[in-house]
């Protein structure tokens, strides 16, 4: 289609206007937390892959140390007191979950699950799940646990934990009756209603962990390095504020590589505080890390000085950028569907992707980077790419047209609502988000639109747009991914959810019928018709239009690793310290 | 001169007590939700949660209540706890004051050493080349901000010989070279950026002393040059070179927050910018508290510097 914002303001007039910073800075922070990976990039326009991450079959060596960057102090090293992403950099290495993805040479992120603590389950008639832990499931050897079995008691503690200290705990406490132990290997949770979803909830990176029953009982403090024990695949070594986090491999952990050799390979695992963006492309060129993501515009000046550098065409981390509208503000004009279709419509969401991902540049090194859009309100992304619906395929129906960028049909439909050029207050949790909101205020106001982009103090945004809270007109964002699709629509879509953000309930006109479909998901135990479920709820949405999908932060970048690093990529997960690192090796 | 330093002691305790006074008071005007800002992501809005974690925090008491707490645990030297960890704040700033202080020391040291030797001979050699090419690059210092000089350090590096400052902070116990490797970058950038002041300071000073009556009834006496210059008149042109050292002594203690941050040194700077962006106002109190001791502390020093370099100067 062609764009006539373009014809008046060239793409790299907008490139210069907007700027690209922040970009490669947001893409460092994926590291060390949980950035998901695509399968090996295909080709670009300029030629085949520079240097493309590719699969060995070479027998894997023992040894080395695994070095990456964290960009801030993690605040905690306990997840049940401190659920946030700063926190599992530090903790997600230590513990198991009782479930997880499963990750492999061709197998799709996300799309496996598969037994971490657990060896087998079953789902029972839906309300009584029977999960059976593994015999060889072994604490870290370290005092007082001394490497025992971990048994059913340690998970039973450790749930209750969770549901009297987490501040994360609301989807378990909703969900869970009471949990039963009839062995030392078997766990029974009763739930309060048919879930067949439970086991997802399960892989959660915030949620569930295997804690010793001396952390849950107060003999040893999980807060402390000498108390994180648990069952993952490194030990805790040793935490330096503002220095380091390092680890050691877990000697006995649980899973083996398809050959049934002990995993990680790698004899450790040290992550770098590094908050400096030029501190951090230096250390790597330097050989001081083993990996890192640069700005894509970088990426050809990074492999002219580690040539051999392999690089990985990445697609965003799982998470949500998008506009939402508050629907209980009286006074706001964009409860009118018709406006907030124009919204969408008057947002050229391709070209703004292509410019702030700087995709052109990786194309130099022939990566084609992705940019998906996401749907409303189920994420672009490999977490949720079973259940999501991509908006401008011909299954979305008749709600495609909203997602098309088309100026004259949005003018169109600001005229057909009376819209009388009144300042729209926009919202932003901080500046971050004005490189990319100021790029889009041009296409608005030229649909008819008089957006005026604040950035909220955070404390204020969090208690007031991103609760759905108080009187406010639109909110542009990001937003974390939650775990299961259940969890994604129930915080964002229902009535006392985390995240509702435009307040949506049976008094917004043609909600019903959506929030009916979300309760129904919930119980359809058949996969597939639960997809279509989730799909419907995806096409009446985003005919609706409460959360107008844009593109901040949600394109893939470039990785990269040092030229001796083994296997990268090959296995791919959102977990990256159980998933992903152990299978890596080095060559020297 | 002790009845003098007696009552600039005691007038220090109301200061600081204004200092502890504002600071709190503007910690808790500031428009922050803090519990908001620790569930941040969660998305939590049960106001039993969220009043669990008021009460962990303190912040169900009255707010003077909230300051006679924390003013009396910092009496009694203990500063409180993070909002955000839960650790002890005197803890770590036991483990990040002396980062802070020996980057802060060695820099001072550094600018010193360049400064009065550069500034001495400039003024001794005035308007010849030396003086023209040494107050070029005390401006050039001058005018280079500390964080711009450390970044084009590492760009530099990294774009001709894809070379990077160590990635880990050592302590000198662990690895005394390791830590000097650590140390060098920062000391140098921080210790150049403050020489340039000191430079021009140390020159224009020492001009001056040296047209004074005194100067010349030295040289009259048949005083060596040497001895003119270092027994009459360096002493003296110190006076206003000590006072901007007092005014950059609070380096040494708060650290320098940028280059902390890009040296990846853990100091003192790092923590209060992790502390700031986390509204964690228990440590910024404590660290603010903090550099106002040492101002005051430093101002004293330097008052009292001024009867010993020049003995017109007396306290009454």
């Amino acid at each position: 289609m062609s764009s006539p914002f373009l014809s008046r303001m060239s793409r790299r007039r907008l490139i210069r206007s907007v700027g690209v910073g922040g970009v490669g800075i947001a893409g460092t922070a994926l590291i060390g937390c949980s950035a998901s990976q695509s399968p090996a990039p295909a080709g670009g326009s300029s030629g085949a892959p520079v240097n493309q991450a590719t699969a060995t079959t070479a027998q894997p060596k023992q040894g080395g140390i695994w070095r990456s960057q964290i960009i801030n102090d993690p605040t905690n090293i306990d997840i049940v007191v401190e659920p946030s992403g700063n926190v599992q950099a530090a903790h997600n290495p230590v513990y198991s979950r009782l479930m997880k993805w499963k990750s492999g040479p061709k197998i799709e992120p996300s799309s496996v699950m598969e037994g971490d603590a657990v060896k087998s389950w079953e789902a029972g008639d839906g309300k009584t799940w029977t999960f059976k832990l593994r015999e060889d499931l072994k604490f870290h050897p370290k005092p007082p646990v001394n490497g025992r079995q971990a048994d059913s008691e340690d998970v039973k503690t450790s749930f209750e934990r969770f549901i009297k200290v987490s501040p994360g705990r609301k989807t378990l406490v909703d969900l869970v009756d009471k949990v039963e132990t009839p062995d030392k290997t078997t766990v029974v949770f009763k739930l309060k209603e048919n879930y067949p979803g439970f086991a997802e909830v399960l892989t959660g990176s915030l949620g569930l962990f295997v804690y010793s029953k001396e952390a849950n009982t107060g003999v040893i403090d999980p807060q402390k390095v000498d108390g994180a024990i648990g069952t993952g695949p490194w030990m805790m070594k040793s935490r330096q504020p503002s220095i380091a986090i390092e680890f050691e491999r877990h000697p006995e952990w649980h899973i083996k590589d398809a050959e049934g050799r002990k995993l990680p390979y790698m004899a450790g695992w040290r992550a770098l505080i590094i908050p400096e963006y030029a501190q951090g492309i230096a250390q790597f060129a330097a050989g001081q890390l083993t990996t890192f993501v640069p700005k894509t515009e970088d990426a050809e000046g990074l492999l002219q000085r580690v040539p051999k550098a392999q690089i990985l065409a990445e697609p965003p981390a799982d998470g949500h950028s998008f506009y939402a509208f508050h629907q209980e503000t009286a006074s706001n004009v964009m409860r009118d569907v018709r406006l907030r279709r124009a919204w969408s419509m008057a947002i050229d969401r391709k070209t703004l992707m292509d410019v702030f991902g700087q995709f052109d540049k990786a194309k130099k090194l022939g990566y084609t980077l992705q940019g998906p859009i996401g749907n409303t309100p189920i994420p672009a992304g490999d977490g949720m790419k079973y259940w999501y619906l991509d908006p401008y395929s011909d299954k979305q129906g008749p709600s495609r047209k909203w997602f098309e960028f088309n100026t004259a049909e949005a003018k169109k439909l600001v005229q057909a609502a009376g819209y009388d050029g009144r300042k729209i207050t926009v919202h932003s949790p901080s500046p971050a988000w004005l490189p990319t909101g100021e790029a889009q205020v041009p296409m608005l106001k030229e649909a008819g639109f008089n957006p005026q982009l604040n950035v909220m103090e955070y404390s204020q945004y969090v208690g007031g747009p991103y609760s759905g809270k108080g009187t406010w007109e639109v909110a542009y964002g990001n937003m974390s991914a939650w775990p299961t699709v259940d969890e994604t629509l129930m915080n964002l879509m229902v009535p006392g959810g985390l995240r509702n953000m435009p307040a949506l309930s049976d008094k917004v006109p043609d909600y019903t019928k959506v929030g009916d479909l979300i309760k129904k998901q919930r119980t359809e135990a058949n996969r597939e018709a639960r997809r279509e479920l989730v799909h419907e709820i995806q096409r009446l949405s985003a005919d609706q239009m409460w959360y107008v999908p844009s593109i901040n932060n949600r394109w893939g970048t470039l990785s990269f690793a040092q030229p001796n690093v083994r296997n990268y990529g090959q296995y791919q997960g959102s977990q990256v310290p159980t998933e992903t690192v152990p299978y890596y090796w080095f060559e020297s | 001169m002790q009845a003098y330093i007696a009552q600039r002691i005691l007038l220090m305790v109301p200061a600081l007590i204004g200092v502890t006074l504002i600071v709190f008071i503007a910690a808790r005007l500031a428009p922050v939700d803090t519990v908001n800002v620790i569930l941040g992501d969660t998305g939590i809005k049960d106001e039993a949660i969220k009043n669990e974690i008021r009460s962990r925090l303190g912040l169900d008491q009255s707010i003077p209540q909230q300051y006679l707490s924390w003013f009396g645990g910092m009496v009694q030297g203990d500063f409180g706890k993070s909002w955000y960890t839960g650790e002890s704040i005197r803890t770590e700033l036991s483990h990040r004051l002396p980062v802070s202080f020996e980057l802060g020391t060695l820099s001072l040291i550094l600018s010193i050493s360049l400064a009065i030797p550069l500034g001495t001979i400039a003024a001794l050699k005035q308007d010849s080349w030396i003086d023209n090419m040494t107050r070029g690059v005390a401006v050039l210092l001058l005018s280079i901000p500390s964080f711009w000089l450390g970044l084009i350090i590492v760009g530099l590096g990294y774009y001709f010989w894809a070379w990077a400052p160590p990635a880990e902070y050592k302590s000198f116990a662990e690895s005394p070279s390791e830590h000097i490797r650590v140390m060098m970058w920062p000391v140098l950038v921080l210790g150049l950026t403050l020489a340039g002041t000191e430079i021009r300071l140390v020159r224009s000073s020492l001009l001056e002393v040296l047209r004074q009556d005194y100067i010349r009834t030295a040289r009259a006496k048949g005083l060596r040059e040497m001895t003119v210059l270092t027994g009459h008149a360096l002493k003296n042109a110190m006076i206003p070179v000590v006072t901007v050292i007092g005014l950059q002594l609070p380096i040494v203690v708060a650290g320098s927050v940028v280059l902390e941050n890009i040296f990846m040194v853990p100091g003192i700077g790092r923590y209060v910018v992790q502390a700031s962006t986390q509204y964690d106002f228990p440590i910024m109190q404590s660290v603010v508290v903090m550099v106002a001791t040492v101002i005051m502390v430093s101002n004293l020093a330097v008052d009292v510097s001024y009867g010993w370099l020049d003995p017109r100067i007396r306290f009454r």
